[in-house]
């Protein structure tokens, strides 16, 4: 029987190309449900980071805001509303200018808080602070948003409330400020008193009368120099500490700090050898303050001296800064001292139980100052090879503006 | 010039017998004291001082005003007057010198070296021969 039977060569490719069409199918399908399951994913991802940008955006003391370029709202924490004492902005609306209207109304200043809110909101990262007519202190910092090609698709706003951080701050320092001008005061009259009695000027003392005033004298300057250590100190940390920078010659400064340490390292039996390499050297210093690091060494170099030893103060001329250098003759800087030699509290170990007497701030302050120059304080020393302490100063301004 | 009598014008007591007994027996000076602006102005009219040493952070009026007020006083134009104060910064002596004062000792100062401190700033301010 033919004719309605396809011939079986047909038969097979015909089946050849339904199993193939079965197969692609198969792809397909396959290619769909993975599509469907990526965007499943992606959908679920997009949900996750929703809720993780809102819950960081939430879970923070400080007020949150985001504006699209065009003042549209994209984000506002419940804290913006509540601390700025405004209603809540709605996300998707366009009302970034109203919003800053409303803080602005509470702001001691509104005006220049707008003109400052304008400007920072058309440069690229800023900050600054902005005293409430309540008596609040808001620190606020804003950053554009950047697509990762740079485009800048709008502003994120922090506010945070710093009023108690200020009040914390003025009150340490009412209370520092009190306390030291509290034990000045007696210090003064004890340390006159004293000079007066231990000088002979009162009548003479017995041999060990005497000897007590010295002690107590002795003393009486060393509280005086922890006071004033712990005051400057307190300045330096708070950005208190006032400078008046000029351009001036390094050698009388340094002439000046060894004159008032003379009759210290007399007690002590050590002499002092300044060596001006550069008279005429010149830096931007202030006069008083680059004294008082130079005294800082020099009463360092004098505690860690044999009797009999050498401190030299050396003044020289480097490329484009001028170098002071003191050098003393004691113990060097232990090894494990190094890294933190010029932190607070940090002494060494003096050979002699009556040199004792540092603040444990010397350095410190010391370092505060240099930096404050434009300077840097450094040190070279080898165990039992004594300690040179180096203040490099730039010797024209350019050199520090451009550092 | 020389020096004889020092009004010494402070607040406070121990500073007022230190600064006396120091000046006295280290310089031989006759000392006047007074506890106040007020006290000054009674004291200075009697006492003819050679130099005025002037605390400048007083209750009531302080240094500076009283300055002024002694200056308006007759006789008292040329004296030179020296001002007492912890603080030191050089622009703050700078507009005490243009007050008119011949000088400024920083306190706490050192009371063995107080009559060489005086004497060096009246020195250093005694008018010219205009």
């Amino acid at each position: 029987m033919s004719g309605g039977s396809a011939n079986p060569d047909e038969m097979r490719r015909l089946l050849a190309r339904v199993a193939t069409l079965e197969q692609l199918l198969e792809v397909y399908e396959r290619s769909v449900a993975e599509q469907s399951d990526r965007l499943i994913t992606e959908r679920e991802r997009l949900r996750f980071q929703t809720a993780l940008l809102e819950a960081q955006g939430e879970a923070t003391v400080d007020g949150i805001l985001s504006v699209s370029g065009d003042g549209v709202v994209l984000f506002a924490n419940r804290r913006l509303a509540e601390m700025w004492g405004i209603p809540p902005p709605r996300p998707g609306a366009k009302s970034w200018e109203t919003l800053l209207r409303a803080m602005a109304a509470r702001a001691a200043q509104p005006e220049d808080f707008l003109e400052r809110a304008t400007t920072l909101a058309a440069g690229g990262e800023g900050r600054d602070e902005v005293a409430l007519a309540d008596g609040r202190t808001f620190d606020y910092h804003t950053a554009p948003i950047l697509a990762p090609e740079g485009t800048r698709l709008g502003r994120v706003w922090h506010f945070r409330d710093v009023s108690r951080d200020k009040e914390v701050a003025r009150l340490k320092d009412e209370f520092i400020s009190a306390v030291s001008h509290e034990l000045r005061t007696p210090l003064t009259s004890i340390r006159a008193a004293l000079d007066l009695i231990a000088s002979g000027t009162t009548g003479a003392l017995p041999p060990e009368a005497a000897r007590l005033a010295a002690v107590a004298q002795d003393n009486c300057q060393r509280l005086g120099r922890l006071v004033n250590d712990v005051l400057d100190m307190e300045k330096i940390e708070a950005g208190r500490l006032d400078f008046e920078v000029q351009r001036g010659a390094v050698a009388p400064v340094l002439a000046e700090a060894v004159e008032s340490m003379h009759a210290y390292g007399e007690s002590l039996g050590v002499t002092f050898a300044l060596e001006i390499e550069a008279p005429g050297a010149e830096a931007h210093l202030d006069r008083d303050r680059l004294r008082q690091v130079v005294e800082n060494l020099l009463s360092n170099a004098l505690r860690f001296s044999p009797r009999g030893g050498t401190v030299r103060v050396h003044l020289t001329r480097l490329e484009d800064e001028v170098r002071i250098s003191v050098a003393d003759e004691g113990p060097g800087i232990p090894h494990e001292l190094r890294g933190r030699i010029f932190d607070r509290f940090t002494q060494g170990h003096a050979p002699a139980a009556r040199r004792r007497g540092g603040s444990g701030l010397g350095l410190s302050i010391a370092r505060a100052i240099v930096e404050r120059l434009g300077g840097r304080i450094h040190f070279e020393s080898e165990p039992g090879q004594g300690a040179t302490f180096h203040v490099d100063l730039p010797a024209r301004l350019e050199a520090r503006t451009g550092a | 010039m020389s020096i004889e009598t020092v009004l010494l014008v402070d607040d406070d007591e121990d500073i007022r017998t230190l600064c006396e007994l120091g000046l006295r027996r280290l310089a031989g000076w006759n000392v006047v004291l007074a506890g106040s602006g007020q006290e000054a102005l009674a004291a200075v009219d009697h006492a003819r001082p050679d130099v005025i040493l002037l605390d400048v952070m007083m209750p009531g009026e302080d240094g500076l005003q009283v300055l002024e007020r002694l200056r308006a006083r007759e006789g008292l134009a040329k004296v030179p007057v020296i001002f007492l104060t912890a603080k030191v910064q050089t622009h703050e002596v700078e507009r005490y010198r243009k007050l008119g004062a011949a000088g400024v000792i920083r306190k706490p100062f050192e009371v063995l070296k107080l009559p060489d401190e005086i004497r060096k700033l009246v020195e250093g301010s005694s008018p010219g021969p205009c």
